[in-house]
């Protein structure tokens, strides 16, 4: 997958999308990440590596010295600004309902002058 | 690779943050581990998978119905401590052995208490072993999950490995502070590991694995 390309809008990623674009600045971790999009902990990864990878996301360590807190550092993630355009822009369309049947069989129904 | 009703199972429901495994669940596993396309198109990989998935979900059922290990392995005809042996995870099954382990639990029994006696023989007991954390107060991630999230970083690609070590293991050690149950942390590291497939898939990718380094 190469940078910029669209990810495949899948309803998971839609979850994690919607979930970050809810809080575009805040930085979250995955656990969080995943309890916002209201998915199973341990399944957003892959969703997330793909979504870095298109540039809409970006990571960071967490501002930590690991030997002294104890645990290792978590890796914090944010949409980036072409992430919050991009994501934007395409959570919208997949929102956008199919025009009715009749509509697309029928030219005229959807102007309402059928 | 997995089927989506395989991917199901090992989502087990969860129920106020309990992972539980159901009737269902084990009836899917049972029809997963008898379908012969499956069993003709697994690869090593595939078996450790399954085996972790598998012994987790049978551990899961056997503790949900009381089901010990001395009845279980009555059912096999096998002794406790060689089931014991089987579903703490350390021993690599074969698909046959799996689905014997699984049809052993097929019709289980109706009043399944199971005696003070076989429960402090079964030191793999999960119900057992939930109520000793509980009283340790547990704040580090428990070895199972490690070793499954272990199991995890050796999929992926071994530049990323080191970044993702880290970051599961943030996450461990976030469930485990904020007193998730043994059960929920292994149910955590078992879908770590379901996916490593996809994100290695991703880090394969070209212009992925960079970023995905550091």
């Amino acid at each position: 997958m190469s940078r910029g390309a669209e990810p495949r809008m899948t309803l998971p990623t839609q979850l994690v999308l919607r979930a970050m674009i809810a809080e575009p600045t805040r930085q979250m971790y995955g656990l969080e990440i995943g309890h916002a999009a209201g998915l199973a902990s341990g399944t957003i990864h892959p969703i997330l590596a793909r979504l870095e990878a298109c540039g809409w996301l970006e990571s960071e360590w967490e501002d930590l010295d690991p030997h002294q807190a104890g645990r290792p550092r978590r890796r914090y993630y944010r949409l980036t600004d072409d992430g919050i355009t991009y994501a934007t822009r395409a959570l919208q369309r997949v929102r956008t309902p199919a025009p009715p049947l009749a509509a697309r069989l029928i030219p005229g129904v959807a102007n309402g002058c059928a | 690779m997995m089927s989506a009703d395989l991917s199901r199972i090992l989502d087990c429901a969860q129920v106020d943050g309990t992972v539980v495994t159901t009737d269902q669940d084990l009836n899917d596993l049972l029809k997963y581990l008898g379908d012969p396309t499956w069993q003709q198109a697994i690869t090593t990989e595939d078996i450790n998978l399954l085996t972790t998935y598998a012994t987790s979900i049978i551990k899961n059922y056997m503790d949900g119905h009381s089901l010990g290990y001395a009845e279980l392995a009555r059912r096999m005809g096998l002794s406790a401590g060689r089931i014991s042996q089987i579903l703490s995870g350390n021993e690599k099954l074969t698909p046959r052995s799996l689905a014997t382990l699984a049809r052993a639990l097929e019709a289980h029994a109706p009043e399944p208490q199971t005696n003070a006696r076989e429960q402090n023989q079964s030191n793999n007991n999960l119900q057992h072993s939930n109520t000793i954390i509980a009283a340790q107060q547990l704040t580090r991630p428990t070895q199972a999950s490690i070793r499954v999230v272990d199991k995890a970083l050796a999929i992926l690609p071994a530049r990323n490995r080191s970044r993702y070590q880290e970051e599961f293991g943030a996450e461990l050690y976030a469930l485990a502070e904020s007193k998730a149950s043994r059960r929920e942390q292994l149910a955590h590291a078992l879908r770590i590991y379901y996916r490593a497939w996809s994100l290695r898939r991703v880090l394969k990718q070209p212009s992925t694995g960079d970023e995905a380094t550091q």
